[in-house]
């Protein structure tokens, strides 16, 4: 287990519940694909030193940080501007990753 | 995780429904909240039934959303009009009201004889998650505080509530999550759970400061004196040190970072948000008239300082009885508070 809270875990399987049936039944431009494009967006940017870790979106402030400090060369190929499928489907190997024990 | 024990917690739920389904709470709105919570109820029950072999996934998210109601119900229990410490709590909201939205409400426990702040229903994930398989929007976000029911009535006790919800402050804008991962991301996992663990507890005390002085360092004193540093907290002694510090403007690394953090991550600053008020009306043992919020917030500072320094009159009364007399003026004097803001609120313009 990587995350410091059992919440943080918690909160990453709903979120991953959430993404396998996005990407089952839709695609990035989805209106549900909104959170997980968040995370990707700030993880980036954390990433390549655009914002530090005070401007992280509250809300999935830890699966940000993970990404961030675990999986950077995961992000290199990544436009913040054109988040696509196969970049939310990268996302969800991640997660599923980061809750598995 | 067998899916039948699932439904027997989920019925567990459905009792703790019934059994506060009439309750009345300091907060109407809370009303709302319990009527949404038995809307899950039946829809987490439908899909229970409807799951012929659900996955491992499947049930771990049924267990969470049961855990997620009996939280909620847990909370909502004890914060009827008659078992939340109505005054203190009116106090915590006007500060609360400096950090966060009024969609924040302060629920409180006696399930355990402590104070603490719980996280659990903080997490927006659980809002987006709902919302997004069950169609049921949650307005409001529970706060969750413990106090120890006889602690309840006692209001200089009650300045530690201050504390926990400066650790609700702290949780919802990740002030220390973002002060550790800006300043001590070279640390290891434990270490860095441990300074985190530490910033948080000082984050705490100088908020709490902010509002009620240095009166926390009294209870602090008494319940944890002269405990060493350990994972969870920092040395006792420290926190008390830090706390003079900030109150008297000294400079310290640890100030310093929390302050730029506070600032960064909520654009407010860390700093005293009190103002001292006249004891004179409470030496003649009548209510003192506060004019503002932070006149407010200085009651408990005032009423700390007449139990410890008991200044004529008090100089001759029983310690029991100056106990009564100070709590009783307490509860009156921000009685009086909340009965003049909400009769100005809506007395008509001239």
């Amino acid at each position: 287990m990587f995350f410091a809270e059992k919440r943080d875990i918690n909160s990453t399987r709903l979120y991953l519940s959430l993404l396998n049936d996005l990407l089952e039944q839709g695609t990035a431009t989805d209106d549900k694909a909104r959170i997980f494009k968040s995370i990707i967006y700030d993880a980036k940017s954390v990433i390549d030193n655009e914002k530090n870790y005070y401007k992280i979106s509250r809300n999935i402030y830890p699966i940000v940080v993970y990404l961030a400090n675990e999986h950077a060369d995961a992000f290199s190929e990544i436009s913040k501007e054109n988040i696509t499928t196969e970049n939310l489907k990268t996302l969800k190997g991640l997660l599923e990753e980061a809750v598995a024990v | 995780m067998d899916a039948k024990v699932v439904q027997l917690y989920h019925e567990k739920v459905a009792r703790h429904l019934k059994n506060i389904a009439g309750d009345k709470y300091s907060d109407e709105r809370l009303v709302e909240h319990r009527k949404l919570l038995n809307q899950l109820y039946i829809k987490v029950g439908e899909q229970i039934s409807s799951l012929s072999s659900p996955s491992k996934a499947e049930l771990n998210n049924l267990k969470l959303l049961n855990e997620f109601i009996s939280t909620n119900l847990n909370y909502l229990e004890d914060s009827t009009l008659n078992l939340i410490p109505y005054e203190t709590i009116y106090c915590l909201e006007q500060a609360l009201s400096d950090w966060a939205s009024t969609k924040y409400v302060l629920v409180n426990t006696h399930q355990y004889n402590t104070y603490f702040f719980d996280p659990k229903l903080l997490g927006e994930f659980w809002y987006d998650y709902i919302s997004s398989v069950f169609g049921i929007d949650f307005p409001l976000r529970l706060i969750q505080i413990s106090i120890p029911k006889q602690d309840v009535p006692d209001y200089l006790l009650n300045v530690i509530l201050y504390h926990e919800l400066g650790h609700f402050v702290d949780n919802l804008h990740r002030i220390t999550d973002g002060l550790i991962d800006q300043h001590y991301s070279a640390l290891g996992k434990e270490a860095k759970r441990e300074k985190k663990n530490h910033y948080a507890e000082y984050f705490a005390d100088l908020f709490a400061a902010q509002y009620v002085g240095n009166t926390l360092n009294h209870t602090l004193d008494y319940i944890a004196h002269e405990d060493p540093s350990s994972f969870t907290h920092p040395a006792t002694n420290d926190r008390l040190t830090l706390v003079k510090k900030f109150l008297s403007g000294n400079h310290d690394d640890i100030i310093d970072k929390l302050k730029e953090a506070t600032e960064q991550t909520t654009g407010l600053k860390l700093e005293k948000r009190c103002s001292p008020i006249s004891d004179d009306a409470f030496k003649n043992y009548i209510p003192t008239v506060t004019e503002n919020v932070s006149e407010l917030h200085s009651l408990f500072e005032t009423g700390w300082n007449l139990w410890l320094n008991r200044p004529e009159p008090f100089d001759k009364v029983e310690a029991d009885r100056l106990y009564m007399v100070i709590n009783n003026l307490l509860e009156k004097s921000i009685s009086n508070y909340m009965v003049k803001s909400k009769w100005e609120a809506s007395a008509p313009s001239v």
